[in-house]
């Protein structure tokens, strides 16, 4: 490990690595910041630039890119209310009214501080945990894998939707979407509806950018008309390092907002949202003044921001170590590692330790990055929020058609993204959201390989039963699933018993 | 009299049905997960459909609906075309249309300058992007081979 550590610190200062970081980043904020355009919809309109680099220069540049573009979504947060992607939605809280109050550059660099050292402990974690995490991975067979991807899909319910419902049903047809292409197993071609280029199954990208950007794109277009006000930063001086100051005599709510952040985003499904929301809530609870909260104090913001931040480090564990993306942006980052012929799992730290761990490090780096950006710079990105719909509507829909031909230079890839973008427009306006389908689209293989292997290692053996329910990291996962599946029939209950309302729902 | 629920329920109820019907050929080993994840779509989609009298939410309103419309079609035509006309003459094309239609104040020749600019920009900045410096062959069309 320590001569992947070594070649990885090389890599990472090379100048074109310190480039394509900034790079990532700098456009990850930009598109974080506009309302409407989110972090995973950052990374599927991007993703087709690192095709062809080669696989490390790539991660880099979508490391930034997803680092910059939570960050970014505090911008608009705070100056117009609105969340400029779905993970600072806690940050609006005490952003906005912060910024009411004349007092815009204080929420700014709290975002921007809080944001840096939630991802750097994020990162942290990453590379103390994921190694850890993959040498337990080692030890799964196909029973393992069928039973941590059945997990994930027992998560989605609990948490990937404000309707449990809808979010079942959205996980239901990604496994159903899962399974289009040849079988595992057998050599039964399944749906493919007579198109040879469907055999080989949907590749995850063109279907993340269908459902990630065409549906913003139309939601744009209806609401084009919308202006955004933007509350004005008066800039002082001193500000900066007197809010500085004051963050770091609270490294207990940093850390602690880290540190939920980080384990959020490891559970599969969940993403930077609820890691904001819950960590808001958190900080509410552990407050002396709870009662401030909501009224513009630079703790909800540091609560939020910190969170969502350590979410992506924490995101990255599930996916590098096992395969499974911990949220939207994970997955598209899991479709580029399959485009790169790079397998996530114990794999990636055995036999490409030295790209693995330059990813990870580089991750220090955007962050480093973003926190300068963002305090010197959030003022100017914060220009780009009104960017007339006009412009941005047709650049987004031809970054998706370049983006999605690319793949494997086919025109019915872009066909399809299209066909998943309307797809992804119309069952939005029915509440069901992507993020429970793509996670089933991912997790439907996974299962089914795991399935259907362990059936075959189960005829030779004899027993198929006791395969699947004897060994003990099996059991694990089938108590966690069972705990996950179970989880909001007991929460309802307690809810309607105390009668709390919570910010998490 | 249609809430969110209750079409979500009756769409995806066909869908299950149709994709179980789709998979009743399929060989015991690659059925499985198929005919599992059909069934869980009818599953749900009924108990959609059961809970939909208890207060679903009312489906979205597409605001602006033949603005969403032409935008879309203009996206197939886009996609369609391509082959034919090549990748960079269409996306002059189509981003400029887009860019003037979707001008709030679209009248006089500064919208229509302003939207062929920025067609032209784009496309010939991304194009020369894909195909010089990260080798992505995009299609020509037919009449410049």
């Amino acid at each position: 490990m320590a001569e992947f550590f070594l070649t990885a610190l090389q890599n990472i200062f090379l100048p074109h690595s310190l480039l394509l970081a900034l790079g990532g980043v700098t456009a990850g904020i930009i598109i974080g910041c506009l309302p409407g355009l989110t972090a995973t919809m950052a990374m599927a309109v991007l993703v087709p630039f690192t095709f062809t680099m080669n696989a490390v220069n790539g991660l880099i540049m979508l490391g930034g890119i997803y680092v910059g573009a939570i960050y970014g979504g505090c911008i608009s947060a705070i100056l117009v209310n609105t969340p400029g992607t779905p993970s600072a939605i806690a940050t609006t809280f005490d952003g906005f009214p912060l910024a009411k109050k004349g007092m815009a550059e204080h929420a700014l660099v709290t975002a921007a501080f809080a944001s840096g050292v939630g991802g750097l402990i994020g990162t942290v974690i990453l590379l103390v945990l994921s190694p850890i995490l993959a040498a337990v991975a080692l030890k799964f067979g196909p029973p393992e894998y069928f039973w941590l991807a059945v997990f994930g899909l027992t998560i989605i319910a609990t948490l990937a939707s404000d309707s449990i419902l809808k979010g079942l049903l959205g996980g239901a047809l990604g496994l159903l979407l899962g399974t289009i292409g040849m079988a595992p197993l057998g050599g039964d071609v399944r749906y493919t509806f007579g198109l040879p280029e469907l055999q080989a199954g949907i590749e995850i990208i063109v279907a993340l950018i269908g459902f990630f950007c065409i549906p913003e794109v139309l939601l744009m277009i209806e609401n084009r008309l919308e202006r955004y006000k933007l509350a004005q930063v008066k800039t002082q001086k001193g500000v900066a390092l007197k809010v500085i100051k004051e963050l770091l005599q609270k490294p207990g709510l940093l850390l602690r907002s880290s540190l939920i952040g980080t384990f959020v985003g490891i559970v599969p499904g969940a993403g930077g949202n609820i890691a904001g929301l819950i960590s808001y809530n958190e900080a509410v609870r552990f407050s002396k003044q709870p009662e401030k909260f909501g009224t513009g104090i630079i703790e909800g913001v540091a609560a939020s921001e910190a969170s969502n931040n350590a979410e992506v480090g924490g995101s990255l564990v599930p996916l590098l170590t096992l395969g499974i993306p911990g949220g939207p942006p994970a997955a598209v980052l899991l479709g580029a590692l399959l485009l790169q012929g790079m397998r996530p799992g114990p794999e990636l730290y055995v036999n490409f330790g030295d790209i693995t761990y330059t990813f990870i490090f580089s991750l220090f780096i955007s962050n480093i990055f973003m926190l300068v950006l963002g305090l010197y710079g959030a003022r100017y990105f914060a220009r780009l929020i009104n960017l007339p719909v006009n412009y941005l509507a047709p650049f987004i829909v031809f970054l998706s058609v370049i983006g999605s031909y690319a793949i494997r230079n086919n025109m019915l890839d872009v066909w399809l993204m299209l066909f998943f973008g309307l797809v992804g427009y119309f069952t939005r306006k029915l509440g069901l959201h992507a993020g429970p389908i793509v996670l089933g689209m991912i997790l439907g293989p996974i299962a089914e390989n795991g399935y259907v292997q362990a059936v075959l290692m189960g005829r030779a053996a004899g027993s198929t039963v006791s395969l699947f329910f004897t060994r003990p990291i099996s059991i694990v996962l089938i108590i966690l699933s069972l705990v996950s599946a179970l989880w909001p029939f007991f929460q309802r209950k307690r809810r309607q018993k105390e009668g709390v309302n919570t910010h998490v729902e | 009299m249609w809430n969110s629920d209750s079409l979500a329920g009756i769409i995806f109820l066909i869908i299950g049905l149709l994709a179980l019907y789709g998979a009743r050929e399929l060989s015991h080993l690659g059925g499985v997960f198929p005919r599992t994840a059909s069934m869980l779509v009818i599953f749900f989609s009924l108990l959609l459909l059961i809970n939909s009298g208890r207060g679903g939410k009312p489906v979205e309103k597409v605001k602006d609906p033949w603005y969403v419309i032409i935008i879309i079609i203009l996206a197939i035509l886009y996609i369609a075309i391509i082959p034919y006309l090549g990748f960079l003459l269409t996306s002059i094309i189509f981003i400029s249309l887009v860019a003037w239609m979707l001008n709030s104040n679209r009248h006089g020749s500064r919208a229509i300058i302003m939207a062929i600019i920025t067609g032209v920009g784009i496309s010939f900045g991304f194009y020369a992007v894909f195909s010089y410096i990260l080798a992505v062959p995009l299609p020509a069309g037919v009449f410049f081979q």
